[in-house]
């Protein structure tokens, strides 16, 4: 059987059912709200918000892979790439741009003009040091977790603490291929 | 929708049943020889119990009970899932051709994730990432294995047409109903009743697809 060719973000966005994006940004406002006044440390709540994209990017991985066909990868590049154009325009239905990298190639950033979670927020000066959309990271960790990379993923500069772009640093630190315990007997 | 058991049509068509059973051994041949447009033999019903017993009544009032297969249709046996670890979490059989018991299912997708990995190694190309297709005198296996690591595999009929596609709406299906359900653990065995509905239904559509014909 011929592959099937992997399909373009804007194609499964359309296809998708897509929820009123201000439900969306109220929802997320509201648990992070939430999390300020159960935790009360921005420290505290950052930690949270990555733990729950974590979560949320073990399960979003499956349902990535098997809308968009995408092929396996043959390197990091390739990854954020397709997580930059395919990833975030069919889930947030914006598009990102990948920049930044570093010689090796194992390090990049993902650069986020626009970012339906933070529509009509403003950081009051109690919460300064708190990554709003931690969840993101958490979830680009967690996909590529399940596909047998561990990475580290940081915010290094954040609209709502006065940049004028979202950009994440995704620095790839090994491949963890699955392997067969051939010798579990020593 | 269905006759009572002694209704005066249900007696009549066991009676013509012993004749008509006989003509109806081979159903696959027969049915091409028969001329399209007769319409006394025409389908007018068939009730597929949960044991994949079907049970035909054509036009004419005679019955026929296949416990094999549609017609040009490939049947399938079982649906396996398996996590990364090689641990079943899903397990379907459809018709007693596929049944087993809890503990040979699980036998089954231990074997066949041991298989799989070791055909990686085996394979003289590099690159290998597994067995797509077993085929076997009596049935074929088709193997869908995603990037994550979770394997979708199907024991049907030879010559199964389109279980690459099955697969993969399985896999969609898996994603959609078990994974996006919160209170399911990753990993952990399938309980999830939509899961169920809409893998019934994308595969009785398949077989049902053809019983109009």
């Amino acid at each position: 059987m011929p592959p099937v060719a992997p399909r373009s973000g804007d194609a499964i966005f359309a296809n998708v059912e897509r929820v009123n994006a201000e439900l969306f940004t109220l929802t997320y406002g509201a648990i992070v709200r939430q999390l300020l006044t159960d935790l009360e440390e921005v420290e505290e709540v950052n930690k949270q918000l990555d733990q729950m994209g974590y979560n949320i990017g073990i399960r979003l991985i499956d349902e990535f892979l098997a809308k968009s066909n995408v092929s396996r990868c043959n390197d990091f590049r390739e990854t954020t790439d397709v997580i930059a154009k395919v990833g975030f325009k069919m889930f947030l239905g914006v598009t990102a741009s990948v920049t930044n990298w570093d010689a090796d190639g194992t390090c990049c950033s993902i650069v986020l003009e626009d970012n339906p979670l933070v529509d009509f927020v403003e950081l009051p000066d109690n919460c300064q040091g708190l990554y709003y959309c931690n969840i993101l990271s958490g979830v680009i960790r967690g996909a590529l977790d399940m596909v047998s990379m561990k990475t580290e993923v940081t915010w290094l500069r954040d609209v709502l603490r006065g940049d004028d772009v979202f950009e994440l640093q995704v620095k790839l630190l090994k491949h963890v291929p699955e392997e067969y315990p051939y010798k579990d007997d020593e | 929708m269905f006759d009572p058991p002694n209704s005066p049509k249900r007696k009549l068509a066991k009676d013509k049943e012993r004749e008509s059973d006989m003509e109806f051994k081979k159903p696959s041949l027969k049915r091409k020889i028969q001329n399209p447009k007769d319409k006394t033999k025409q389908l007018v019903r068939c009730v597929n119990d949960s044991h994949g017993v079907i049970d035909r009544q054509w036009l004419d009032g005679s019955t026929v009970a296949d416990t094999t297969k549609v017609f040009g249709m490939a049947a399938i046996y079982s649906l396996y899932i398996i996590n990364k670890s090689g641990g079943l979490i899903y397990y379907k059989d459809y018709g007693s051709a596929g049944r087993m018991d809890t503990n040979d299912s699980l036998r089954v997708a231990s074997l066949w994730h041991s298989m799989h990995a070791i055909s990686q190694q085996l394979s003289p190309v590099s690159g290998c990432l597994g067995i797509e297709l077993l085929q076997a005198d009596t049935f074929d296996l088709h193997c869908f294995q995603s990037l994550t690591g979770t394997k979708f595999f199907v024991v049907c009929e030879p010559g199964a047409q389109h279980m690459e596609n099955l697969l993969k709406f399985v896999y969609e299906l898996y994603t959609d109903y078990v994974l996006k359900n919160p209170f399911y653990e990753m990993e952990m065995p399938i309980r999830c009743e939509l899961f169920d509905i809409n893998l019934t239904q994308a595969v009785q559509k398949d077989r049902v697809a053809f019983l109009g014909r």
